[in-house]
């Protein structure tokens, strides 16, 4: 066992809301829980009448200790993409009008470093350390933490899409701010 | 996969008037956490539409009795043509909801979570004999267990709406405008 897929969630929004906003808001997200963000696809269709279509994956990682590390994957599919000027508060602001489509998944990485590579001694104490030995840590300890921290960025998420449920109870279940 | 065995099928909930959509979700994910169920949130769709918002949620719940046994509750609702309406209580004003709701319930219990007893026809087929003959009394219990659960959250369900109900008649009024 060398990784311990996170399921996630889907969520689809249409209607009227800030991308820009929505990208900061996630970096800063990654910021605040020592991720690394990298942006992996950005795809733009020619716009139609109807509008622009876009394709983006985010990941993000975050090295936990020397054998474990966190993978966070975020796609997000826009479709009917239009920009709309719109004014509040006396000043003017770019939003989007578009469909969209996030999916969120998540996986625990083993031996990131790829020390128990090579040779087949060094994959049986692997699967030693994550059959057996860090069994918990692997899949209960660190697969909770990664799974309760996706439902805190998907909360954001619908947040800042000013969703109905924007509410997660567990929030204070790692007993971190966001 | 595992085996899932459907406890309660296609339990029905409709209502239509005032409510508050996010106090709804807040009983939903409350109840969970407070009986110590895990969440997944499996879809979340929300569209704006002339007539007003529809919202469809698909929530898994799920508990892990034991190593073998894991409880899944599977909640479909249907938000349709919310609109948000600002109604008068006491000479104050409150930000409600309006619209209909509809949701569906589904329980579950699914055994041998880790699979670890079909990698063969004879394992499956002892999983089988052992399920239905041997450990009888485990699966009862855990199915109890469900049922109490989902018992409580279809009660809370209802409650929750027929507050609001009790409240179209006559405590609340529209606010003009």
């Amino acid at each position: 066992m060398t990784k311990v897929s996170i399921p996630g969630g889907t969520i689809r929004y249409n209607g009227l809301f800030d991308f820009d906003g929505l990208y900061q808001a996630t970096v800063d997200w990654c910021k605040t829980h020592r991720y690394w963000f990298h942006e992996e696809t950005y795809k733009h269709k020619v716009p139609s009448p109807m509008g622009a279509e876009q394709e983006l994956w985010w990941k993000m990682d975050a090295k936990v200790t020397e054998f474990f590390k966190f993978h966070i994957q975020v796609k997000l599919h826009l479709w009917e993409m239009t920009e709309v000027e719109v004014i509040k508060d006396g000043k003017k602001k770019i939003l989007t009008n578009a469909r969209l489509q996030i999916e969120i998944s998540g996986k625990v990485e083993a031996d990131w470093q790829k020390k128990f590579e090579g040779s087949k001694f060094r994959s049986i104490l692997k699967t030693l350390l994550t059959d057996y030995i860090w069994k918990k840590e692997f899949t209960t300890v660190y697969g909770d933490m990664l799974y309760y921290r996706m439902w805190n960025l998907h909360t954001l998420i619908k947040k800042y899409l000013d969703m109905q449920t924007a509410w997660n109870e567990y929030a204070g279940y790692l007993r971190e701010n966001t | 996969m595992s085996e899932k065995k459907l406890v309660v099928d296609q339990t029905k909930f409709t209502y239509e008037g005032l409510f508050d959509l996010n106090g709804f979700y807040r009983l939903l994910d409350g109840f969970f956490y407070e009986k110590n169920w895990d969440r997944y949130e499996k879809m979340n769709h929300e569209f704006v539409t002339p007539t007003g918002k529809h919202i469809r949620l698909e929530l898994w719940p799920f508990k892990n009795i034991t190593d073998y046994y894991r409880i899944h509750i599977k909640i479909r609702v249907n938000f349709m043509d919310v609109i948000k309406v600002e109604v008068e209580k006491d000479g104050a004003k409150i930000k409600m909801d309006k619209g209909k709701v509809s949701i569906i319930f589904d329980c579950y219990v699914e055994s041998d979570r880790y699979q670890r007893w079909e990698k063969s026809p004879f394992l499956w087929f002892l999983r089988t004999m052992m399920d239905r003959h041997v450990f009888k009394e485990h699966y009862l219990k855990v199915q109890k267990w469900l049922l109490s659960d989902f018992e409580e959250l279809h009660t809370r369900t209802k409650s929750f709406f027929n507050v609001y109900r009790h409240y179209e008649r006559g405590q609340f009024t529209v606010a003009p405008g």
